[in-house]
């Protein structure tokens, strides 16, 4: 292996991962674990069953947004839609799953769900500049988040045909099993494909994209405590 | 001012929550103006020397048990979807002033909250939003943390779970460690704490007394039965606490609760001293006088030895006896209760009558963020206000979502931002009032009930603001006798 091969293929990868891994939970623990003593109930409380459907509603539908500004809404909704199915598509491609369920779904986000994820980014970018109170709240950062993923679908559309999915996938295949392969050489688009999905996944659990995650335990741990259920202060 | 001397003069400066003196006086206006109102007044506030207490209560909030968890997740997981704005009072008519967009707002704090704790901040600076505090942004942060109401109808549909409302009290806590504070929550909490009268507007005993010893006479001019405030009975089941404000504005919501009390024969009491006064300031601004205040409170209702400490129509007194009487208040003997749920027992119980039939005006009900959105008592409020009032109308939105008076926070005691409270912070409570066409708005809360005065007179509409406890005590049947109730000779 080159040294190329080893930076791309080894080093920043599992760099990457630990980074990803470390990060991830140790943010997870903090949030599972902090101590919860402030009261900061949001009423009306919602009953458990209402609590699992809200969270549902709010993982596929983004329940808020649907609710109150469908402008955003809908490119924000496409966004993470289109995005969790290009992941599948990913794995389905590198899995090698052959079943005619996968072909299809595969087919399907080939088909649609890349320009989907395209178009969703280019809406958010242009929504946030168009709306006024967006653009004031917009920073650098959110700017270059929409960026990162824009640049991922560029140059994964460009990929698709010139990448032997087969070497790829033993080469994905072999990181996670630790026991990696050499880099496929696929020139400078896949470099730049996998440096930024590797950028992507690094910077996940130590910005504001943590909110995959931490809007689960905001609720459940601080809106969702009904403190009413005890007395204010019980007597002693 | 040379380097040397801005040292100096943050070593004179107290720990966080210290009482302190204003030191530096400077210009008449800030350094940085975030709209044409003007809560900074320069005789009461320092202008030098703040950043590094400041920046200390800031580490100090962030490394505390209480907020540890809620602070640091709210500072870094805000996406900036826009969401709250269209929740704000301030903002979701008009978006104009990008000063009042909560994540402008709190991104004050995160600026500075990025610079000092994150590594981007740290490397990247201003590119990722990250700022080193300056002077000039504490004088807009004092700005822009006192137009926030802290009414958290924001965080009730953030997609992120994100809340604005403890950016802002942490926001203010910091700068309260910069001396920082405004003039009325200065001169109020020193007279609680420190005044010899133990209150917030500065009663003294005997005023007291004889407030309530009139209170009696008319009581028993309006019903004709022996109706009293009893003071300061020992070994009573319940201690009423009301903010003191209400002995001078609010008589007939004090009225209301203590002919509610007689009908339902209960053995009750209010206070004098710390005991007389539900109001805490220290919730808006300031842990540390938030605890003093409830320490020399639960003092002197453990001496009066009552089993139950009601508290009256006030949603910032509630909110606080429900999120921090446990922590600063250790194991108390006795329960914390709400007037409201005390009324809707007696009813639910047959304790008292109510004779709806006795208020017929159109009412409206103004839900306190403090009691319906943070106390969870949206229902109860109703039940005793339906129970009491035969036409009802909702305002739009109601309950938890309603929106604030606009005058939340403390803001309504701060005269210097009355204009802002009117024409910016109250302008859609007053469409929402105008909306619903009632006569009455039952507002059970007397920070709201000010602001809504004011909201009325200022826009023109045609209502009166009363306490849910107003119309209670209007209902009332009181005996047999009773045939039209104290309504007919109470002038409202």
């Amino acid at each position: 292996m080159t040294f190329g091969q080893v930076l791309m293929g080894i080093l920043l990868p599992y760099t990457v991962l630990a980074l990803f891994f470390v990060g991830m939970t140790r943010r997870i623990l903090r949030w599972a674990r902090e101590p919860q003593l402030l009261k900061w109930t949001l009423f009306p409380v919602p009953s458990s069953g209402r609590k699992i459907l809200l969270t549902i509603y709010q993982i596929l539908g983004l329940r808020p947004l649907f609710r109150y500004n469908r402008g955003l809404w809908l490119g924000a909704w496409l966004f993470h839609l289109s995005l969790w199915a290009i992941l599948l598509w990913h794995f389905i491609r590198f899995a090698g799953l052959e079943a005619s369920f996968w072909m299809t779904a595969e087919q399907w986000i080939d088909t649609v769900g890349k320009w989907v994820l395209l178009a969703s980014i280019l809406y958010l970018v242009i929504y946030r500049i168009a709306v006024g109170p967006m653009r004031a709240i917009t920073g650098t950062v959110e700017y270059f988040n929409l960026a990162v993923m824009f640049a991922l679908v560029i140059t994964g559309l460009y990929l698709k045909g010139n990448v032997d999915p087969y070497e790829t996938g033993i080469y994905l295949a072999s990181l996670i099993t630790f026991s990696p392969q050499p880099f496929p050489e696929d020139g400078l688009w896949m470099i730049l494909h996998w440096l930024l999905a590797l950028l992507l996944m690094a910077m996940l659990p130590y910005g504001k994209m943590s909110h995959l995650f931490s809007q689960f335990f905001l609720k459940l741990r601080i809106d969702w405590v009904d403190w009413k259920k005890k007395p204010y202060a019980r007597a002693h | 001012m040379e380097l040397k001397e801005q040292i100096n003069e943050t070593k004179k400066r107290p720990e966080m929550g210290q009482a302190a003196s204003p030191t530096q006086v400077h210009e008449e206006e800030p350094r940085r103006k975030i709209d044409n109102y003007q809560l900074y007044r320069a005789a009461h506030l320092p202008s030098t020397g703040r950043v590094e207490p400041f920046l200390k209560a800031f580490d100090q909030a962030l490394n505390h048990e209480l907020y540890r968890f809620p602070l640091r997740t709210y500072l870094e997981t805000c996406a900036k979807c826009g969401n709250c704005i269209l929740q704000c009072h301030l903002t979701c008519d008009d978006a104009s002033n990008k000063s009042y967009l909560p994540p402008i707002r709190s991104d004050l704090l995160r600026k500075v909250y990025k610079k000092r704790y994150t590594l981007s901040g740290k490397l990247l600076g201003r590119l990722v939003g990250a700022e080193d505090l300056t002077e000039e942004m504490i004088d807009e942060m004092y700005e822009s943390f006192y137009r926030c109401t802290m009414c958290r109808r924001c965080a009730l549909e953030c997609p992120m779970g994100v809340d604005n409302s403890l950016i802002t009290r942490v926001g203010r806590v910091c700068l309260s460690a910069a001396d920082m504070v405004p003039h009325n929550f200065r001169i109020s909490v020193e007279s609680q704490l420190h005044g010899p009268a133990r209150n917030t507007s500065a009663i003294p005993e005997k005023a007291f007394v004889d407030t309530v010893e009139f209170l009696n006479e008319e009581m028993e001019e309006m019903t004709g039965l022996p109706i009293r405030f009893p003071i300061n009975k020992k070994g009573a089941e319940m201690l009423y606490l009301a903010p003191v404000s209400d002995y001078i504005m609010e008589a007939d919501t004090l009225m209301g609760c203590a002919m509610t009390f007689y009908a339902a024969g209960a053995d009750w009491t209010i206070a004098t001293g710390p005991a007389s006064d539900a109001i805490n300031y220290g919730l808006f601004y300031d842990d540390r006088r938030l605890q003093q205040i409830l320490e020399q409170l639960y003092e002197a209702v453990k001496a009066l030895e009552v089993k139950r400490l009601v508290m009256g129509e006030c949603g910032h007194a509630t909110k606080t006896q429900k999120i921090f009487s446990e922590y600063f208040g250790g194991k108390l003997p006795f329960e914390i209760t709400t007037m409201f749920d005390v009324t809707a027992e007696y009813i639910r119980t047959g304790k008292i009558r109510l004779d709806p039939g006795r208020n017929t005006e159109l009412v409206t009900l103004h839900d306190p963020c403090n009691l319906s959105r943070m106390g969870g008592i949206s229902e109860t409020l109703r039940f005793v206000l339906k129970s009491a009032v035969s036409n009802f109308v909702e305002m739009e939105p109601h309950g938890e979502e309603n929106f604030c008076c606009g005058g939340g926070g403390g803001t309504v005691g701060f005269e210097e931002i009355y204009d802002f409270r009117m024409e910016v912070a109250g302008r859609k409570k007053a469409e929402q009032l105008r909306q619903t066409g009632a006569r009455i708005v039952a507002a059970p809360c007397a920070n709201c009930k000010k602001q809504l005065r004011e909201l009325i007179d200022y826009h023109k509409l045609e209502m009166e603001v009363l306490g849910i406890h107003d119309l209670v005590a209007k209902a009332l049947v009181l005996g047999s006798q009773d045939e039209e109730g104290p309504s007919k000779r109470v002038s409202s």
